[in-house]
């Protein structure tokens, strides 16, 4: 199954003008079929001040309920101060949805733990935040070996005690062994064709419009500053050029096709920036800033 | 409070002692580890530092972890790689445990759930690690309920986030960051590798050439967003130090003040480690907050450290 992964960069305006349009160059560059796109990522996986200001929750459910495309919630890891407003965030979203929600993706221990008793009927995914192996595209010669998730090679009981049914993995390698992996009955979803690196709470977007002393706070809240800028790192490594962005809080590489060994993946989680830039684009956006160093 | 230290030479551990440090930690390295998982599988947090981190084989680190508990201090070891997978936690078990538990450390600093599971099975006492992301009092009460009793809590929580956590589970021991090293992401979070041939993720952000591409076109914009990018590589975090939200961390019940690097200058440690203690001492004879931030010792580059809170863990003192 091919999704697009809408988490961190989906906004109003988007969805008011240009979601079809974004949508369409997907299946144009990814070459699927038309009516592929049957799943969306929504949400954040790395932010919570995102994932709180989001305000299109309604345009999105009637987006989706008429184009029978099914949601995919993913929840960030929510600091101590965010937490009880969030969950009443998130009880509201799965009581209003219009049954396009069906699954949520969660990213630490505590949302684990509260959706396994909680009485949504939703499906629960493992993020991408779960799974902690080392990746770094800089290092060719571990880039380049084969990577068995430590996560997977335990067996799957504490997962069934959670009703986990699916994980999220990060194209982190070259290769990504699973032959020893034990879980048989989750759904496996591979992210593309970003594998995310580092991320934090500390959002230097966020402080763009802060005095100077209140700059570089921890999950302060913003105004959506990272809608706006991206940047893009492009260097020699081993002889090898590497690309790597950062997108709001989070540095990504990129991975595009990383093998896939013992294991069948289920789900292509596709992150669509590129296509994303070219509607900017057409939008002229000032790609040339020069950056200080 | 006490005051938790790095060591990675125990010539420094009497001067560390004399100099106020109440626990002290240590990594440690492991050749066969390297050969059996490959020179890339972490052993500890540090392990990409190689020997300027983590200088002592196995045996040496308890050799000196029972040197420490002679001198009636507690001493932990760490083990908190990002992750470990089943043969390692195996290896572990088997490998280390029933020395540590012979040597009696007082805590394990522990990453990963499984090996904190496997740690409480032997009867070692497990710390959960900053890499646990207790970010919330319900991951708290997940590790909480994995059997922790004390929890390094991550250097990007406020104050007020570290008391909620603090009061939701009041029979667990606290270990906040308090000098030296600073972070632009999360320690639980930031998977790149810390190597000599690429070096670390936020300097390879900060340090290289980048292009930066936005739609912002006006000047004023343009502006901001440079100045920010600027104060952000060059300014933020070239230090961090917590010494004036020590009223606050003795009010909310933190109990143990880290002080950290295991890679850095022994002498500026130790002038760290004086610095807290005198400054304990400060607290402990002040009857509120102002008194405290009236007459506590600042750290001696002050003119270059506090500077609109970018080297400071708990910025929100100073700067509201």
């Amino acid at each position: 199954m091919f999704c697009v992964n809408l988490c961190e960069i989906l906004n109003v305006s988007l969805i008011d003008t240009k979601l079809d349009t974004l949508i369409c160059k997907v299946i144009a560059t990814q070459n699927v079929e038309e009516d592929s796109v049957q799943r969306i990522y929504v949400g954040s996986s790395f932010c919570s001040q995102y994932f709180m200001k989001v305000n299109f929750w309604n345009s999105l459910f009637d987006y989706c309920y008429h184009r029978n495309i099914k949601i995919t919630l993913t929840l960030p890891v929510f600091s101590e101060k965010n937490l009880k407003n969030a969950k009443q965030v998130i009880n509201k979203i799965l009581t209003t949805n219009l049954g396009t929600i069906d699954e949520v993706t969660v990213n630490d221990y505590g949302m684990l733990q509260y959706f396994s008793t909680a009485r949504h009927k939703v499906t629960l995914n493992l993020g991408r935040l779960f799974f902690k192996d080392p990746r770094d595209i800089r290092v060719q010669d571990y880039f380049r070996s084969k990577l068995s998730p430590a996560l997977l090679s335990y067996d799957d009981q504490e997962f069934n005690d959670y009703k986990v049914s699916g994980i999220e993995l990060d194209p982190t390698h070259y290769s990504i062994d699973l032959s020893k992996c034990k879980l048989n009955n989750v759904i496996l979803g591979l992210h593309n064709p970003l594998c995310y690196m580092s991320t934090g709470n500390i959002c230097k977007y966020a402080s763009i419009n802060k005095s100077f002393s209140l700059k570089y706070r921890p999950n302060i809240e913003c105004q959506s500053e990272c809608m706006h800028i991206f940047e893009h790192y492009s260097e020699k490594y081993s002889g090898m050029k590497v690309d790597i962005i950062k997108l709001g809080r989070t540095v990504y590489y990129y991975n595009n096709n990383p093998q896939v060994i013992g294991k069948k993946v289920n789900r292509i989680i596709y992150f669509p920036l590129k296509e994303l830039l070219s509607i900017k684009k057409e939008d002229n956006i000032n790609e040339n800033i020069s950056a200080f160093k | 409070m006490k005051i938790l230290v790095p060591l990675n030479n125990d010539e420094y551990l009497e001067k560390f002692i004399n100099a106020g440090a109440d626990e002290l930690y240590l990594g440690f390295y492991d050749e066969e580890w390297f050969n059996m998982f490959g020179q890339y599988a972490d052993l500890n947090r540090m392990s990409g530092f190689k020997k300027n981190a983590n200088r002592y084989n196995f045996n040496e680190a308890i050799e000196i972890v029972k040197k420490i508990k002679d001198m009636n201090k507690k001493a932990f070891i760490t083990l908190n790689a990002n992750c470990y997978d089943y043969n390692q936690v195996n290896y572990i078990k088997e490998k280390y445990f029933p020395t540590m538990l012979d040597a009696n450390i007082d805590g394990l600093i522990v990453s990963d759930i499984k090996l904190i599971k496997e740690a409480k099975l032997f009867g070692i006492n497990v710390v959960a690690s900053t890499m646990c992301a207790i970010y919330n009092s319900d991951i708290a009460q997940h590790y909480y309920v994995a059997g922790v009793r004390r929890m390094i809590l991550p250097r990007d929580l406020t104050l007020s986030e570290i008391s909620n956590i603090c009061k939701t589970l009041n029979d667990v021991e606290y270990e906040v960051f308090f000098m030296r090293n600073g972070c632009i992401f999360s320690d639980s979070y930031c998977l790149g590798m810390h190597l000599e041939e690429c070096g670390s993720t936020c300097g390879f952000i900060q340090h290289h050439r980048k292009q930066t591409i936005s739609d912002y076109i006006k000047f004023n914009e343009i502006h901001d967003m440079e100045l920010n990018d600027y104060l952000y590589n060059n300014v933020f975090h070239q230090d961090a130090c917590a010494l004036c939200a020590l009223y606050q961390m003795k009010n909310i019940g933190v109990s143990c003040l880290k002080i950290v690097g295991r890679a850095d200058v022994f002498e500026s440690v130790c002038e760290d480690i004086v610095l807290t203690k005198k400054n304990i001492e400060i607290v402990n004879q002040s009857s509120n907050e102002q008194e405290y931030l009236k007459n506590m010792i600042f750290p001696k580059d002050v003119r270059r450290k506090c500077k609109l809170g970018y080297s400071c863990y708990y910025p929100e003192i100073r700067f509201n």
